[in-house]
């Protein structure tokens, strides 16, 4: 009985999260004008895959997303490095960690401030960098986290054997992280792509990133263009992940 | 064969509360050097000094009369061996194995590595990844990867501790083969009296950062100098010779102890049953004696015991 029960609750937790996703897949290869699921077409996919600032949203995320993800990679792996190497310093990890606690809202405003009021930066540099920040401290804890439990014989024993400091890290320890690096990234890059607050406050000479778009269009028009655009991206994600996966052979999802 | 010398070392890892103390230590050429002691002794930083993993204060290390304290390790040339084997998870044993070799650019990697993983009794095993042996096979594994190189000195750390019994007495007699076979001299660490005796040529007992005796394990093993180390080699009973007519301290074992018609007569406290044999406490003139007999005493017994006097060691301490 309590084993029923159990499973229940798994299906109704199932149920609740993968409704609003068929529901969403519905409306969006729906003919109606509106939000209701009413017969079979694809007009609003064609709609979105001919919309230029649909395409060129979904072109400046991806590049966006993908930069980003690479440089808080490298920052993050780097200070890693850095605590692995010597652990007093896991003492000032919050310093890094910070924009993880302070609302999106706000670190989006004070980003707004710094890099498009004072410094009057590029937009797409702008971009870039900001959506780094914000990936930042989630990469970095996460390797902390991994580093830290690594047995540090593996950095001693690569130096005993001749291998120089500078080069054991990269040699040694990242190879033993790929599984990690790889899950994390794509988090990160998800993380990045999902990104509303960032894209918003940033984004003012009619640049759009995907979120904003969507948003945008919702307040406008009353369509199931946003419900295309969803189904898209939640078709990319599933393809990235089934590619790391199966062909990668990173076991992310089954776990090691 | 290259010989090591530690002189006056000095060491602490906060500033305050020194780890070692004037620490003088010399391995000789060639031997099997045994440093024993319990856990927080220094022991294992000595270790990591000779490897080169930390520096000392003040003093110097000297490898044949060459001062190397301030050589990074990947610059000398020790081999170390691990507790926790730290092998190399995303390579293959055969590229643990040569890892240094190649690293120190040294000549004939693939046969040297082949002919080690023979020694070692794994070649068949040399293209599977290191989880996928057990422990005894992976510190095998982690000794070939040290001693491939020819290393001026080998480093074990505990290499034994996370191993089970059988596999600990195998793989010591490996140790102690392969350091003969290939003439390196050798620090072990540990704080098994047993094993460190079994394979050392000499053996250091470490106490709080000093040394308290440095010989060979049969005669530490029976003149132990001072309370600490006959404790350490298992001397149970420590205690005041006046009460056998003797100066100072004294130490017996319990075996050495028997019961007798005449002698000091006391009561029997406990008994346990030990592989055979009874293992007894016996109150005899205000002190506790742990005895080890064959014959079979109720508790509560009046009986008397004798020391086989020329078991009864003198202790400095």
């Amino acid at each position: 009985m309590k084993r029923i029960l159990k499973e229940l609750g798994v299906i109704l937790v199932a149920i609740f999260i993968f409704i609003p996703i068929i529901l969403t897949v519905l409306v969006a290869f729906s003919q109606s004008n509106t939000f209701e699921v009413d017969g079979f077409s694809i007009q609003w996919f064609v709609m979105a895959f001919t919309s230029e600032s649909f395409m060129s949203a979904l072109l400046t995320s991806f590049v966006t997303a993908i930069i980003a993800t690479i440089l808080a990679l490298i920052v993050a792996l780097l200070a890693a490095s850095s605590v692995f190497k010597n652990r007093k310093l896991v003492k000032w990890q919050f310093l890094l960690d910070s924009p993880m606690l302070i609302p999106n809202l706000v670190l989006s405003f004070v980003l707004y401030q710094i890099f498009v009021v004072r410094l009057m930066a590029s937009e797409d540099v702008i971009l870039i960098l900001a959506h780094t920040v914000v990936l930042l401290p989630f990469a970095f804890r996460s390797f902390t986290a991994i580093l830290l439990k690594m047995d540090f014989n593996l950095f001693l024993a690569a130096k005993s054997l001749g291998m120089k400091e500078s080069k054991v890290f990269w040699k040694v320890i990242v190879p033993n992280m790929k599984n990690a690096i790889v899950a994390i990234g794509f988090i990160s890059f998800i993380n990045s792509f999902n990104n509303l607050a960032i894209s918003y406050f940033l984004t003012k000479t009619g640049k759009m990133l995907v979120p904003s778009l969507m948003l945008s269009h919702l307040q406008y028009y009353y369509d199931p263009l946003v419900a295309a655009i969803s189904v898209v991206i939640i078709a990319i994600t599933i393809i990235v992940l089934v590619f790391v996966e199966k062909v990668l052979k990173f076991n992310l999802i089954e776990g090691r | 064969m290259k010989g090591l010398l530690l002189e006056n070392i000095n060491l602490s890892y906060d500033g305050k509360n020194n780890i070692l103390e004037q620490y003088s230590l010399e391995i000789k050429p060639g031997e099997l050097l045994g440093l024993l002691g319990p856990s927080g002794c220094g022991k294992s930083t000595t270790l990591s000094l000779v490897a080169g993993f930390i520096t000392p204060d003040s003093g110097t290390i000297e490898l044949e009369g060459q001062d190397i304290s301030n050589v990074k390790p990947e610059d000398r040339f020790m081999g170390v061996v691990f507790q926790s084997y730290a092998l190399f998870p995303h390579l293959t044993i055969f590229d643990n194995i040569s890892f240094g070799l190649k690293e120190r650019k040294i000549d004939n990697v693939n046969q040297r590595t082949e002919e080690i993983l023979k020694r070692v009794g794994l070649y068949e095993h040399k293209d599977k990844y290191p989880k996928a042996l057990s422990g005894g096979q992976q510190q095998r594994i982690a000794l070939a990867r040290a001693v491939v190189m020819n290393p001026d000195v080998l480093l074990l750390d505990e290499p034994l501790s996370n191993l089970d019994v059988k596999l600990r007495l195998e793989m010591r007699e490996l140790i102690r083969e392969i350091q003969q076979e290939y003439k390196i001299t050798c620090l072990f660490v540990t704080h098994d009296q047993e094993e460190c005796f079994a394979i050392s040529d000499r053996v250091a007992v470490m106490n709080k950062g000093k040394i308290v005796q440095i010989d060979k394990p049969d005669v530490i093993f029976n003149r132990p100098v001072d309370s600490f180390v006959a404790d350490f080699v298992g001397i149970e009973n420590i205690f005041d010779g006046s009460v056998i007519g003797q100066d100072g301290l004294v130490g017996i074992r319990s075996k050495d102890i028997s019961f007798a018609d005449e002698g000091l007569s006391g009561e029997i406290t406990s008994k346990l049953y030990s592989s055979g044999r009874h293992l007894y406490r016996v109150q005899a003139n205000g002190i506790e004696f742990k005895v080890l007999s064959y014959k079979d005493y109720g508790l509560g017994s009046n009986v008397s015991i004798s020391f086989k006097q020329e078991k009864v060691v003198k202790l400095e301490r």
